[in-house]
């Protein structure tokens, strides 16, 4: 009797791995990999704020030379006040490209640029703009690897049962990628 | 959504090189690499930050941005804890300068002052068409920047190197004055384990002192610093 008893033992091992073991490491690497694309996440949102709290330093800094551009100017702070009210991608690319065309209004006044307060917020507002787009290029990554994980055979059974659900990738908003034409 | 995802899959096929040092002249533009060469490692030595200076034959049709944060990714200059890499990347065909800084170097070198550094110690240079000069004076910059940020942690390292070194030395003489007491007889195995211990210690003890490079230490940058044209 002493093969039965093996056979019992492997038998209770084997249902052990599938209906224990493989669920239990399953859903702690899918919490580990949600949390991962959420972090990803804040670090977007940490260059968000970044970028919201050297505005009103540039502003500062290029509103008296640049006295026929006021447009500008009241459309940048329209879009960080409702970013402050509200900070939902949307209101972040409203930002977004309105700091763009200050940027390359600025570009086009040398005497601006040539100052040192000014050029040196053009570096901090340029390195911004890049940590951005890199930190939502990881963000796009860590989402890309999390849906792909709950998505694959076995797994997208465990993912459904303990209600993973897939995560939306950063879109860029139509017409921000390029740079918008300022004409004189 | 669809042509970014592509895009980003165009980026992942980036041919990126393998470091051959801290200086990596791939474009063949530097005329005394060797000198900038040991500056970086007798900078790395005192300080523990990592500079790697990088130049290359061709961009691959992306922004310099986006070329440097990549090869930061995948050389991951400056050590793991400290995220103190900076790299500094030339392309001579496109005339375009970056220096890419990492973690835990964007308080001492804030983008501003790596605009400065670009503006008015590497691109007057550059425009002459002296990259050695440029370089060179880039790097200076660079290491006075950021000089105080970080200190080699050397003074444990070395007590952790003469306790090593001194615990062979130990075994070696009790195994002497076991030899020396039990006199002649049935010892063998102890002469035996002196002879193995004598060929091995002292091979050993040839390796260490470490210079030069040896990799980068686990560093990572998020798109901090500054780039500029000529």
């Amino acid at each position: 009797m002493q093969s039965k008893k093996i056979i019992i033992i492997a038998i209770i091992a084997v249902l052990f791995l599938i209906f224990i073991a493989y669920p239990w490491t399953t859903y702690n690497s899918l919490v580990k990999s949600r949390e991962g694309v959420k972090a990803q996440w804040q670090q977007v949102e940490t260059q968000y704020q970044r970028r919201f709290d050297l505005i009103p330093n540039l502003v500062e800094s290029v509103k008296g030379i640049m006295a026929q551009e006021q447009k500008i100017f009241g459309d940048l702070a329209d879009a960080r006040t409702r970013y402050a009210g509200n900070q939902n991608p949307e209101n972040a690319t409203q930002v977004e490209t309105a700091l763009a065309r200050l940027l390359v209004i600025v570009e086009n006044y040398p005497e601006l640029r040539s100052t040192e307060t000014v050029s040196g917020l053009m570096a901090e507002l340029a390195g911004t703009e890049n940590r951005v787009a890199i930190e939502r290029r990881r963000y796009n990554e860590e989402v890309r690897n999390y849906n792909q994980s709950i998505k694959v055979f076995p797994r997208n059974i465990l993912a459904g049962l303990f209600g993973f659900t897939e995560e939306a990738y950063f879109e860029a908003q139509e017409g921000t990628e390029n740079a918008p034409k300022v004409e004189f | 959504m669809r042509q970014k995802l592509s895009s980003s899959l165009i980026l992942l096929s980036l041919l990126l090189p393998a470091p051959v040092g801290y200086i990596n002249d791939f474009a063949g533009i530097l005329s005394n690499a060797s000198y900038l060469e040991q500056q970086i490692i007798a900078f790395e030595q005192e300080t523990s930050n990592e500079i790697s200076i990088v130049a290359v034959d061709t961009l691959q049709d992306e922004t310099i941005e986006e070329y440097a944060v990549r090869l930061f990714e995948k050389w991951q200059i400056g050590k793991a804890d400290k995220d103190n890499g900076i790299l500094l990347l030339i392309a001579p065909n496109e005339r375009q300068v970056r220096i890419e800084v990492g973690y835990g170097l964007e308080g001492a070198l804030p983008d501003s002052l790596a605009d400065l550094i670009i503006q008015k110690e590497i691109l007057p240079a550059f425009k002459r068409g002296d990259y050695q000069a440029g370089a060179e004076a880039g790097l200076l910059a660079i290491m006075q920047v950021i000089k105080g940020e970080y200190q080699a942690e050397q003074k444990t390292a070395q007590w952790q190197e003469i306790l090593a070194s001194l615990i062979p030395f130990l075994i070696f003489i009790i195994l002497i004055i076991l030899l020396s007491r039990k006199g002649k007889g049935k010892n063998n195995w102890l002469w035996l384990l002196t002879g193995i211990f004598l060929g091995r210690g002292f091979g050993d003890s040839s390796r260490g002192g470490r210079s030069g490079f040896s990799g980068f230490g686990g560093g990572s940058s998020g798109g901090g610093g500054a780039s500029g044209r000529w």
